[in-house]
This record gives C-alpha cells, structure tokens and sequence, in this order.
C-alpha cells in the first residue's frame, strides 16, 4: 500500500514536469507556470524515487519520512522563493553571502543544503533501515538454500529422464 | 582553445608544464602495468574481480562522472549563460542521494547473487529478458561512441596544447595511451589509474578555486562587477532563463540513474556493507567538483568585465584563459593534466562499458556465449576506441552533437527499465522495453532531426528532456497495462535482492 502510495506520487510529480514541458510549447513562448510545473515535479520525481528505494518489508523509517518530505518541501521551496521573487540582480542589487540573493537561495537550497542531509540521513539509518550484518547474512542463507534447491531439483529433473 | 594555448603559453614556462605531463604519464604507466598482470579473467576485466574498497570507489566514481566536460567545457558554459549552467552539477548531491537509495544496494547484490558483469545484464536479470539486455545494450554502444569521441576530441587538444603536436596526433597518442591500460588491465587499470587521477583533480579544483577567488578580489567584489556590466548573468536562471536551467536540473538529476559508467561500479565493491559512507564520500568530492565548475566561469567573467582579461573568441577558452591570466605555472601544469585526468577516467569506463555491451550483452539477447570473453572483451576495447577516435578526427560539429545526446540516450534507454524496475515489483517485460525504444527511437531521431535543423524546440527545452519524461511515463504505462505479467517475470532470487 505504501508502495503503491509512492509510485503514485512518483507518476504525478513526472505528470506535471511533462506539463511543464506541455507548457513551454505554447504559442508566443513559455506560459508562466510552466517553470514552477518543472521545478516542483522534479523535487517530487526526485524525493518520491529515494522514497521508493528506502522502502522495506513495506514501511520507511520515520526519520527518512521526515527527511525526504522536508527536503521535497526546501528544494521546491527554493525553487519557488527564487521565481517569485522579483529579478535585482542589476548594480546595486542585494547580495547574501557575496552572491545575489536569489541565486544563493537556489545554490544554498539545491546543492549545498542537500549535500549536508543525504549523507548524514543515508549513514545515521543504514544499519537500520538498509543493510545490517543480519541482513545481509539473512540474504545470503537464502540464496544459498534456494541455489541449493535449484541444484538438487536439476539433478532430479535429470534422473528422471 | 587550441591556437590560444599554443600561442599564449610563455615558452619558458611549456618545459615545466611537459615535464609534469609526463610525469603524470609515467605514474599511469606504472598503475596499468600492475594492474594487468592482477587482469586474469573477464571479471577482474569488467568488474574488477569485484573486490574493491570504499575509498577507491567512491573516488573512481567521482573521476569517471566528471569528463573534460567539467573542467574545460563546464566553466566555459558558465562564462557564456551565466548561472543557468551550473544546473548542469548543481543537482549533484541529490542524484547521489538518489542513486544510493534507489541503486547502490540493490545493483551490489544483484552482482553478487547473479554474478553480473554489465549494467544490460540486470536490466535481463531482472525482467527473464535477453532481449530487454541486448535493446539497453544497443543503446549504451551508440551513446559510448558518441561520449568517447567527445573526450578524445578534448584529450587531443589538451595534448597538441602541451606537446605542440597536431590535433589529429594530439586525438591517437591520447586514444593509444588509454588504450594501452584499457587493454592490457581492463576496469582493474581504469579503477586505480582513477583513483590517482582523481586525486590529481581534486588538488587541482582547491587550486584553482583559491586563485580565482583571489584574481576576482573576493566573491563580492566578483558579483558586484558582473552585476554592473551584466544583470541578468548571476540571476537564478543566468542568461538562459529557467526553462533551460530547469531542464538542465529535471536530466542530469533524475537521468543520473541512467548513467552505466557510474551505476557500473556499484559491482565492483568488496562489500556491500561499506555503502553506509559511500553518500559522504561522494559528497566531499562532489564539493570540489561544483567549486571549480563555477568558480572559474564567473571569475573569467569578472575579469573580461573589469578590463583584466581580452574577451574570449571562444567559451572553451575560459580555463586556459584564467590558468595563463592567474594561476603560477606549476599550478597550470597540475590542472592540464587534471584536465587529462578526468578525460582519460572517463574514456576508459566508457571503453569497458562498450567492450562489455558488445562481448557480453548482445551476445546474450542472441542466446549466445563468446568462447573466450576476456580476449574478446580486448579486442573489441581496441576496436571500439579507434572507430571513437576516427569519429573525433572526422566530424567536426557533429562530435558535439554525439555527446550531448549521449547523456540523453543513457538516461531514457537504462533509467527507467533499471531503476524503477529494481524496486517495484510490478513493473513488466513490456513495459521495460517499450521504455528503451522510446528512449532510443525519441532520442536518435528527434536529436538527428534537431541537429539538421528539420525541427526545432521552443528556447530551453531539449530532446534528451522530453525523451526522458516520455520513456518514464511509457514504462509506467505499459507495466501497468500488461500488469498480469508482472509476477511471472520476477525469479525468486532477484525478488531477495528487491526485498533485502
């Protein structure tokens, strides 16, 4: 059910980055939402995607919940924040951290602020929620088993002929 | 960028600079002769006898991810559109942050549990579908040769600039030296060759970035200058607007999934366990990456802005501008063979991606087995590289237009199928392969019919978008039309993989 949730919003996020591209054929150039449809279906395509991959045994950890809608939140938040806000990037302009304002809000939500979380995000809930020592032993028993299966069944298969 | 550089290098400093080239030559030499006498099957050849460690991973991935593209061609993009093209490595920490979740674990096992070689093969693996593997195979072969072409396009100019040789001489001595370590030690040379060359970008980007900082008089005074002369050029969306921005961010995010260079290597990790510090690794080095992309761009910009430096004839010259303009020489010699080093790591992950499309892929959609892989997987290195290099000698614009839609042919043939398919277990057969037509047929024709100028997309939307956005909702539609199939298709021992 989660699962299916996710792909859900996976397929609506890359229906309204295709209607943004809908949008940038029309005549007399781009219509003004067309940019906002790109920006904000990509974050969602992109989070609800790393959502889909942290999935297991249909649940996601909390803390990736959290993580991933808040930085589907940020990083379209950004996005939004920067075409909102009116162009002043002529002499004289406002600066924020030696940049203008709204390219360090694009450059500071979309790559710096990212590269800050995931990382943390990914290692704090690995053992946990991606790989551990037993899972991994788990999977390889498994495997074992089911190959020995395979092998003994073959073996029958060709007995029986 | 060519007749710059041979006419702007002071010719007492070009001993130096070729001094260090071939001191950078000889370390590869030394690498690649050690790795081909530990080359002793077509796995220590594809994969690297799967037994690399973390560290060397994550700095292989970094330098196969960024080409000459990102030190020549990136800034140079920059100086032209301004901030717009930087969306090009801007969504970095996110296609990682993507890649892990959705890939890195799951591709790790499936080698492990299948034995796999090639990306194709879980593409196969995971759908019971030869045909599925050789159709993804197809692709990445006309995307390898138009990719492979580019960069020996670069590496020969870098060449002719350092040796004075002509740039068709500059094109086969770059072709011959990689091949000679592609060859002999397959992936296992590529990877620590990597791992060296990745180490000489990252000391070159740091470089670069404190002397541009440095020449521009601080990041304020840089902006303030710019925005003077040229409002538009620091704004959000450059001089491009945020279409073409937005674009750039929309493929080279989520088509990152699509890219068997990178996704490739995920087999080659000693153990899987390792992965909990591959996202901060990579990060640091993406870092590095994004500094000196941006850095030189908007510095060169400033200083044509301010009177410091002539305007540039070409974009392509913005790096070797600023390396003459502010950097001490031994730096610029440091950073041409960066230069070298990210164009021959990309060449050579490229090389073993063809080789293994055409020795073992195809083959296998054909129900067939090649008697002696490792050999074949040589010989076809061999040919592989020569028909790029001929391309890059030959086809003048047209070497462009390869690369560019080569990221977009990765991206719409390998993404969907791949990613998505390896974690939900409804996605079908059908479904996999009607999205690698589409991304194939959308990309080879629509990007053909564009570069002959028979069609022609509104300012900022290109064809590797919309052959993105297509393949994804195709594979989506088709998988869930045919879904009755979608159970049948899954063997057991993949579905552990998906479920692990």
């Amino acid at each position: 059910m989660l699962k299916s949730s996710i792909l859900g919003l996976v397929v609506l996020s890359l229906i309204v980055v295709g209607t943004g591209y809908a949008g940038s054929f029309a005549p007399g150039g781009p219509t003004a939402w067309a940019p906002w449809c790109i920006s904000t279906g990509t974050c969602g395509a992109l989070m609800s995607l790393m959502a889909l991959g942290a999935v297991r045994r249909g649940r996601i950890a909390p803390v990736l919940q959290w993580v991933f809608a808040g930085m589907f939140l940020w990083c379209g938040g950004c996005f939004a924040v920067a075409l909102a806000l009116p162009a002043n990037e002529g002499a004289g302009g406002t600066l924020l951290f030696g940049f203008p304002l709204r390219s360090t809000i694009v450059l500071l939500g979309v790559a710096v602020v990212p590269i800050l979380v995931f990382p943390l995000a990914w290692a704090l809930t690995f053992d946990s929620s991606m790989l551990s020592e037993d899972d991994l032993r788990r999977l390889r028993e498994a495997q074992a088993a089911m190959a020995l299966g395979n092998n003994a069944g073959g073996r029958a298969d060709e007995g029986s002929k | 960028m060519i007749a710059l550089l041979q006419a702007s290098l002071p010719r007492m400093t070009q001993p130096l600079i070729v001094t260090i080239a071939l001191l950078y030559f000889a370390v590869v030499a030394v690498i690649a002769t050690w790795a081909t006498r530990r080359t002793k099957n077509e796995r220590d050849f594809f994969v690297a006898g799967a037994g690399v460690g973390l560290w060397t991973l994550a700095i292989a991935k970094m330098a196969a991810s960024l080409s000459g593209f990102s030190f020549v061609g990136g800034p140079g993009l920059v100086y032209t559109i301004g901030l717009a093209g930087v969306f090009i490595i801007l969504p970095g920490a996110l296609s990682n942050a993507l890649g892990a979740w959705v890939l890195a674990k799951k591709m790790r096992l499936l080698g492990e549990t299948r034995g796999l070689l090639t990306v194709p093969a879980a593409i196969g693996a995971r759908y019971r579908s030869p045909a599925a593997q050789g159709l993804a195979a197809v692709g990445i072969l006309i995307a390898v040769i138009g990719y492979m072409a580019t960069n020996l396009l670069a590496l020969g100019i870098v060449i002719e600039a350092i040796f004075g040789t002509s740039l068709a001489a500059g094109i086969w001595i770059g072709t011959a030296v990689i091949l000679a370590y592609s060859v002999a030690g397959g992936i296992l040379a590529g990877i620590y060759t990597d791992v060296f060359q990745g180490s000489v970008m990252a000391v070159a980007s740091l470089m670069v970035v404190a002397f541009a900082l440095k020449a521009g008089g601080g990041l304020t005074h840089i902006s303030q200058t710019i925005m003077q002369a040229d409002a538009k050029f620091l704004g959000p969306w450059g001089n491009a607007g945020p279409i073409t921005a937005l674009s750039f961010f929309f493929v080279f995010s989520v088509g990152s999934l699509g890219q068997p260079n990178v996704i490739h290597k995920f087999y080659m990790l000693k153990n899987p366990r390792q992965l909990k510090w591959y996202l901060l690794l990579m990060s640091v080095a993406l870092l590095m990456a994004q500094l000196i992309y941006i850095a030189i761009g908007v510095v060169v910009k400033a200083l044509v802005t301010q009177g410091s430096l002539a305007p540039l004839a070409k974009a392509d010259q913005a790096t070797p501008m600023f390396l003459l303009h502010a950097a001490p020489v031994l730096v610029a010699g440091l950073v041409f063979s960066g230069v070298a080093a990210a164009i021959m790591a990309t060449v050579n992950s490229f090389m073993n991606a063809g080789a293994a499309a055409l020795t073992l892929d195809i083959p296998t959609a054909f129900g067939r087995k090649l008697s002696d892989e490792l050999l074949w997987g040589r010989i076809t290195t061999i040919v592989l590289a020569i028909i790029a290099a001929g391309v890059a000698q030959v086809s003048g614009t047209l070497v462009a237009f390869l690369g560019i839609f080569g990221w977009g042919l990765f991206a719409s043939t390998i993404a969907p199928a791949l990613a998505i398919g390896l974690n939900w277990e409804g996605a079908t057969k059908a479904g996999a392969i009607a999205s690698i037509c589409t991304g194939l047929g959308l990309t080879l024709v629509g990007g053909t019919l564009g570069y002959f100028k028979i069609i022609k997309l509104p300012t900022g939307v290109d064809v590797a978008s919309l052959s993105l956005i297509t393949s994804l909702l195709v594979f989506f539609a088709v998988s869930w039309i045919t879904r009755r199939n979608a159970a049948s298709e899954l063997d057991a021992d993949i579905q552990l993989v998906m479920e692990a």
